[in-house]
């Protein structure tokens, strides 16, 4: 059996809580850094944690601001949160002050009823001479959604692996505030009716070469995501009889609350039962480790690659329900074992009533968590 | 569980035998081509309906290996009809199929094609190219599955004629040689395809051949050979969701199509009532070369209502005959009509109840005394249908009042006049009064079942899960496999109310929708339960007038007033979901209407009738301000809860 190369792992870079702030002021202070700092407007109250933090550790650092602008339509569910959007925004400007560039770009979620955001995102660096001044690139996606940020790192990560680009050994961080309550009370509205394929994963789903090969799915699971999950299954059920859909659902655990899983088993049980899921093909990542989940579904990606190539192979896709920091393991394994990544686009979100109450509060419980994914280390 | 009710197989692939979809499948669908055997081969035909309308299983019957499999058995009771019509409709020629059935589903990447940093003309050439590559490989595929053979493994036994070659030159797409160098081929370009739609850049694209048309619908029969023998079949080419395309994708596309081809050609899409894609734009002036299929519309049709509710019931028993576990020959059985002891103490309390009431009247109008005694000399042993009756009365006395004063208050009336005035509208209204005033189930039975489908296959299976899973967990508990009346209503209500509260996370504009939605059932329910019943037996739905349709779907209209733009995409999503089914063309107040009639569904959350009929037209700036504003608190509706 031939040795699985893995990029990040056993090897990986993960920082988080207090760990972070100080790896930062170690970083920054270690040498003069070039820094763009990618990061979503949004009302998410978590939007500027990571950049205030990062700031706040070494203020003399070169750094550069893009701020991805969602235009989600006119009649978004989301436009209800504009004032916290542009209060958010306002508070980045005044972190940023006259010390550092700020770019403002606007990004097109929708094209009538067609997806287009996660493109859009990644023409951001389709000129890799966008990327070369700097010496790190760090995309903050705490209040980005998973439609932008799968494909915008990915570019990024195609561009730094071009020949002339990896020499110049740009670093590629990514930065989350996580809250792992919060992302169960904001909600995802006006669903798409069909799930697609994220822009730069489509891998080898639609391709007559493997059309008949079979389905594995690893979706990582999340709470309330039920409607999103069964959408999802629509998309890669086979339109033509006799066609398999092997299902190997990810769970976090272990969990900071440690009946998470449980419940997540209770809510799903009908989607366990209907799709015979046996319980050998659950996985369990760790509920705070990205690189856990990218070691976990890229590890049962290669064994299935093993075990199914005397019949031609397997097409593997990946869909992340869950917090955003699972979703970076997910869009890791995706990436590197060249896995598709369905979702389901929605048209805004909602925080729900009780969470608008205590919004001040938000923000309080959350984690920054940095993760390494390109440049010195893996040198 | 999920293998246990027969009713959750809700798509077609999850049954995993052709055998099993053909006996789960209504061959009365087929009826809808009824009249057309000659023009569905030679003709474009479109196909429409809302999602799980049934399109997708309709195109799926004509692939090879489903026909081949019902002609395999064909002289089995149970698929003897459905062979039968396919015959009818000249599928089968010399014990083989006539046709060789490709199924080409429009999925998302077409409309991807336009996100392309290129020129449009570049775009369209790459769009016809894709789909003339699926096109090729459905080809094989088919003719592998006629002749049974291994794909990809035995493709080099098929070729294409040499008179394809011929005809013009299409060694751009087809190389010369047998299947499997035209496969490689249409492989290696489509992978080249589908990377730079993946990818920010169009590297490539100069070794990829751009097309302009359509030469794959070209291939006529005895153009395809298998082991040097030409296959005479005709090739039917079904693009299935065709409105996943852009609206662009999708004019070039039918605009090629309706041309003249020796392929069959249908198209199934989602059906859209406002709008420009309602209709194909030809450059000509000469009549439509297409023929169109609103698939619930030809459902609610008086004249093929009663195929489609047969349909309902045929697909229905198939399933309760599939599974072990309850024993039924049909699923009616299983549902009980009778009323449980409570509901007739119920009815029997409604009729003290009325009477007392006209007692009262006819003390006041003594002209109505001819009219009681008419109805109560009746002798109704269903004491439902009697308290019914009783009611309908009270409510033509009402109208009668309402409509005339008079002098003569005693002045007897004669039952001939009561007789005019009363219609099975009344008496429909009748029993709803009396169910929502004494409480009573109105929602159950198999009658029901097929009328909440809003002709939708998948709704009405969705809500026969619900039951079956009901009567799963009797047969669990050791009880009577008969589900009452109250149980029966308890579960529809629950799903219609399920139903209108996914549609916020269901689609797209759905916050907006549920608003418009809440808004036209609350002044639906105030106008059926007036006094008089005015719209007998109620008021299922609204209207905007042509003009205003015309005005909805209009860039112009919309660019001087904005503030309808979002009533326009809410109502096209509505419409395209089966939310609202439209009725195009309805005459009134000498102009005609688009009538939008809530989901059957939606009826019963409303405590609505079930039949169509009654509605009433609005202007754009009400149906604007229910958009915008939320309904009224409908306390009353909780006394439907049917136990």
């Amino acid at each position: 059996m031939a040795v699985r190369e893995m990029r990040w792992w056993p090897n990986y870079f993960l920082q988080k809580g207090k760990n972070f702030d100080g790896f930062w002021q170690r970083y920054l202070s270690s040498k003069q850094r070039n820094i763009l700092y990618v990061l979503g407007k949004g009302f998410d109250p978590r939007m500027n944690c990571g950049i205030a933090l990062i700031l706040k550790a070494n203020s003399d650092c070169r750094l550069t601001c893009m701020v991805i602008n969602f235009e989600e339509g006119k009649y978004s569910p989301s436009q209800a949160y504009m004032n916290k959007v542009n209060s958010n925004f306002n508070e980045l400007k005044k972190l940023l002050g006259d010390q550092y560039d700020l770019i403002d770009e606007d990004i097109a979620m929708l094209d009538g009823k067609k997806r287009i955001g996660g493109r859009r995102a990644a023409e951001l660096f389709a000129d890799r001479k966008k990327l070369t001044p700097y010496t790190d690139i760090i995309v903050d996606i705490s209040a980005m959604p998973r439609s932008i940020f799968f494909p915008l790192i990915n570019q990024i990560l195609i561009v730094l692996a071009y020949n002339d680009i990896r020499e110049k050994k740009i670093n590629l961080h990514v930065v989350v505030a996580e809250d792992f309550s919060q992302d169960i009370r904001t909600s995802a509205k006006e669903l798409d009716e069909n799930a697609s394929y994220m822009f730069s994963f489509f891998a080898d789903m639609e391709l007559e070469s493997h059309a008949d090969s079979p389905i594995i799915w690893f979706p990582v699971l999340g709470e309330g995501k039920q409607i999103q999950i069964s959408t999802i299954y629509k998309l890669l059920e086979p339109r033509i009889f006799n066609r398999e859909i092997e299902v190997c659902p990810v769970l976090p655990f272990p969990s900071r609350n440690p009946k998470r899983v449980d419940n997540l088993i209770m809510e799903y049980h009908r989607f366990f039962v209907e799709h015979n899921i046996e319980s050998r093909n659950v996985i369990f990542a760790d509920e705070q480790n990205p690189f856990d989940v990218y070691h976990q579904i890229r590890n049962a990606g290669l064994h299935y690659d093993v075990a199914l190539e005397p019949l031609g192979g397997c097409r593997k896709v990946v869909s992340a329900t869950s917090s955003k920091l699972l979703s970076l393991g997910a869009l890791m394994a995706a990436r590197e074992g060249k896995m598709a990544v369905a979702f389901v686009g929605s048209q805004g979100y909602t925080l729900d009533k009780k969470e608008k109450e205590k919004e001040s509060a938000i923000g309080d419980d959350c984690e920054l968590f940095e993760i390494w994914i390109n440049g010195e280390p893996y040198f | 569980m999920g293998e246990e009710n027969p009713f959750r197989l809700l798509k077609m692939e999850q049954i995993d035998r052709e055998s099993n979809f053909h006996f789960l499948f209504g061959y009365q669908m087929l009826q809808i081509f009824e009249g057309k055997a000659g023009s569905i081969w030679n003709r474009l035909q479109i196909i429409r309906s809302a999602p799980g309308g049934g399109k997708t299983s309709l195109l799926n019957l004509f692939t090879v290996d489903s026909l081949l499999g019902i002609y395999k058995y064909r002289n089995n009771e149970d698929f003897v009809n459905l062979f039968k019509t396919l015959d009818k409709l000249g599928v089968y020629r010399d014990d083989e199929p006539a046709i060789l059935g490709v199924y080409l589903p429009c999925t998302q990447t077409f409309s991807r094609i336009e996100d392309l940093n290129a020129e449009q003309e570049v775009r369209d050439r790459l769009f016809f190219s894709l789909i003339n590559i699926r096109a090729l490989f459905g080809v094989l595929r088919a003719v592998c599955s006629l002749f049974q053979l291994d794909y990809p493994r035995e493709v080099n036994l098929v070729g294409l004629d040499q008179k394809c070659y011929e005809c013009f030159s299409r060694d751009k797409l087809l190389p010369h040689g047998n299947g499997k160098t035209l496969l490689e081929k249409g492989m290696e370009i489509e992978r080249k395809i589908i990377e730079m739609i993946d990818s920010v850049n169009l590297s490539g694209i100069e070794d990829i051949p751009l097309l302009s048309n359509l030469p794959m619908w070209q291939i006529a029969p005895n153009c395809l050979n298998y082991n040097g023998g030409n296959i005479g079949a005709r090739i039917l080419f079904m693009l299935d969701d065709v409105h996943e395309l852009t609206s662009h994708q999708r004019s070039l596309l039918l605009r090629e199509l309706e041309r003249n081809y020796p392929t069959a050609r249908w198209v199934a899409e989602r059906y859209e009532a406002l709008g420009a894609a309602s209709e194909i734009y030809t450059a000509s002036t000469k009549e439509r070369e297409y023929n169109v299929y609103k698939i619930e519309q030809w459902a609610s049709d008086q004249r093929s209502k009663g195929l489609f509710r047969k349909g309902l019931g045929h697909i229905a028993d198939r399933r309760v005959n599939s599974q072990k576990i309850i024993t039924a020959s049909t699923f009616e059985y299983l549902l009980s009509e009778e009323l449980e002891k409570k509901h007739k103490e119920r009815c029997n309390r409604a009729i003290d109840s009325i009477s007392l009431r006209l007692r009262e009247l006819i003390c006041k109008e003594k002209r109505f005394i001819p009219w009681i005694e008419e109805v109560e000399s009746i002798k109704v042993d269903d004491v439902y249908k009697r308290v019914s009756r009783l009611r309908a009365l009270e409510i033509l006395i009402q109208r009668k009042i309402r409509r005339e004063q008079t002098l003569f208050p005693d002045y007897a009336l004669t039952t001939l006049e009561m007789d005019k005035m009363d219609s099975a509208s009344v008496q429909t209204a009748g029993r709803l009064f009396v169910s929502k005033e004494f409480k009573i189930p109105y929602y159950y039975g198999i009658k029901t079942l097929k009328q909440i489908s809003s002709g939708n296959i998948e709704q009405f299976l969705s809500v026969c899960g619900d039951i079956f899973e009901e009567l799963l967990a009797l047969n669990t508990l050791r009880k009577s496999i008969n589900i009452s009346i109250g149980r029966q209503q308890s579960i529809i209500k629950r799903a219609a109310k399920i139903y209108l509260e996914q549609l916020p996370l269901k689609m797209a504009s759905g916050v907006a929708l549920r608003r418009l939605i809440l808004n036209i059932g609350d002044f639906s329910r105030k106008r059926t339960f007036e006094i008089t019943a005015p719209y007998a037996p109620g008021i299922t739905g609204i209207a905007i007038s042509d003009y205003d349709q015309y005005r909805l779907a209009d860039e112009d209209f919309l660019g001087r007033y904005p503030k309808y733009r979002e009533l326009s995409a809410v109502l096209r999503d509505a419409i395209a979901n089966n939310v609202l089914e439209p009725r195009p063309g309805q005459q009134c107040k000498g102009q005609k209407w688009l009538v939008l009639y809530l989901n059957r569904l939606l009826c019963v959350h409303f405590n609505l009738p079930l039949e169509y009929g009654g509605w009433k037209d609005q202007d754009l700036g009400k149906m604007n301000l229910w958009l915008k504003t939320l309904a009224p608190e409908q306390k009353s509706l909780r006394w439907m809860e049917g136990s």
